[in-house]
């Protein structure tokens, strides 16, 4: 069962991306934003990092409207595919309305804002926690106290959304306690959202990078010497890639 | 004070709308061109002539190899139809609010500084501003619209006398 990793004009972490699924023993394909084929044999899709399009309108607006995305969108519908989109490909399943509730837009990922100022451009690391785990695929490996490190960097993360994600991430401290206030939600994001599920389960839209953060060793040492002077007890962020293997 | 940009050479935005309409949608609203252009409202206490005279000489809002700072009414071609889309919550620009101030008199100050995105259209024919908004301007999970998001954004229909007014209006002082 093989995993399509969806390449966009302006993608730039797929080579990333296919290099975890493949060091975790997932087979992967790339596969590009063109194609036309039958992809209802894929068991995943991966919606890399980026910026498709150049961001032009809004990040991941001109994708999200792309004849692969409304096959997309019908194999989620039909078949529950699992669908992860990371940073870019977050903002493309967002902007999709894949995560919806009615026939209106309901979330949106807009510009990193903190404390009245739009911060930017933002490249660090920082702590994820899921909520109501079991509620999505992604996540249901992991308990609602875990604590992972994770590599955040963009410009838009800040989740917005009509109604409360049922299921997802927040950012938290290295002891798990959530905190929608900067540092710790780097990007002004309500309730610390880092990511969010979509009402079955089977889509995840994540801002910070999963797939740069899977091996141990690109763990900063600040952070290392946190987890080690805490006696910390971390959970596996591999964990987050299963739902491809199961 | 209301300035208007827009770029010299091709706008990439609206080039890429163009086409999401011409080739991935079986409706193209009859769009021939689409035009994009970046109004920014400034409010304070200062002397907008003063203020407009400042930073048409500094590159705050405008890069001069880039984009053109409108002074023209001309610049928004007569028979194109004009949108703005702005946001529910305006972001006020903080580090323009710096850059302006820094230009202004000693008791001038600058509150705040607004962006917000203009859209025109070519149409092979008249549109109904109110059924074009709902249809080609904001998005939803159904259309190809991509320019307005309605959880945060507002679209507005401006009239071409609208938009001359306003440049008119900073000319004259």
């Amino acid at each position: 069962m093989t995993v399509a990793v969806i390449q966009f004009p302006g993608s730039n972490c797929e080579a990333e991306t296919l290099d975890a699924l493949t060091s975790l023993g997932i087979p992967n394909e790339l596969i590009s934003w063109t194609n036309d084929g039958d992809i209802g044999h894929y068991s995943g899709f991966i919606l890399p990092g980026g910026f498709s399009f150049q961001d032009r309108i809004r990040a991941g607006v001109i994708a999200a409207k792309l004849p692969i995305i409304k096959r997309l969108k019908h194999a989620s519908a039909t078949q529950q595919i699992p669908i992860m989109g990371i940073c870019n490909g977050a903002q493309i399943l967002v902007e999709s309305g894949l995560f919806s509730t009615d026939d209106s837009m309901t979330d949106i990922i807009d510009l990193n804002y903190v404390n009245d100022h739009a911060i930017g451009f933002m490249c660090d690391w920082g702590f994820l926690t899921p909520f109501n785990a079991q509620q999505n695929v992604f996540l249901r490996q992991l308990n609602d106290t875990d604590v992972f490190p994770i590599q955040i960097c963009h410009a838009e993360g800040r989740f917005l959304s009509k109604n409360p994600p049922i299921s997802g991430l927040r950012y938290c401290r290295f002891d798990g306690k959530t905190d929608d206030s900067f540092p710790i939600t780097p990007n002004g994001a309500p309730l610390g959202t880092a990511a969010i599920s979509n009402a079955a389960g089977n889509v995840l839209a994540i801002m910070p990078h999963p797939e740069r953060s899977i091996i141990p060793e690109r763990v900063p040492l600040s952070i290392r010497h946190v987890i080690q002077s805490y006696g910390l007890k971390l959970a596996n962020i591999q964990t987050l890639f299963k739902a491809f293997s199961s | 004070m209301i300035l208007y940009t827009t770029l010299k050479q091709n706008d990439l935005s609206a080039v890429t709308a163009e086409q999401l309409f011409r080739h991935f949608s079986d409706q193209h609203h009859g769009i021939r061109r689409i035009r994009r252009y970046t109004k920014y409202t400034i409010t304070g206490t200062f002397s907008s002539a003063m203020l407009f005279s400042k930073i048409s000489n500094s590159h705050i809002f405008h890069n001069p190899n880039k984009h053109v700072l409108i002074t023209d009414p001309q610049s928004f071609p007569l028979k194109t139809a004009y949108f703005c889309v702005s946001r529910k919550s305006p972001l006020n620009l903080t580090s323009k609010v710096t850059a302006v101030q820094k230009l202004l008199e000693k008791n001038d100050t600058i509150e705040s500084v607004f962006e917000s995105d203009i859209w025109g259209f070519d149409t092979d024919s008249p549109i109904d501003p109110a059924s074009f908004i709902t249809d080609a301007l904001i998005s939803s999970p159904d259309s190809i619209a991509p320019f307005a998001h309605p959880h945060i954004h507002d679209v507005t229909h401006l009239s071409h006398d609208d938009i001359a007014h306003s440049i008119l209006q900073l000319m004259a002082q």
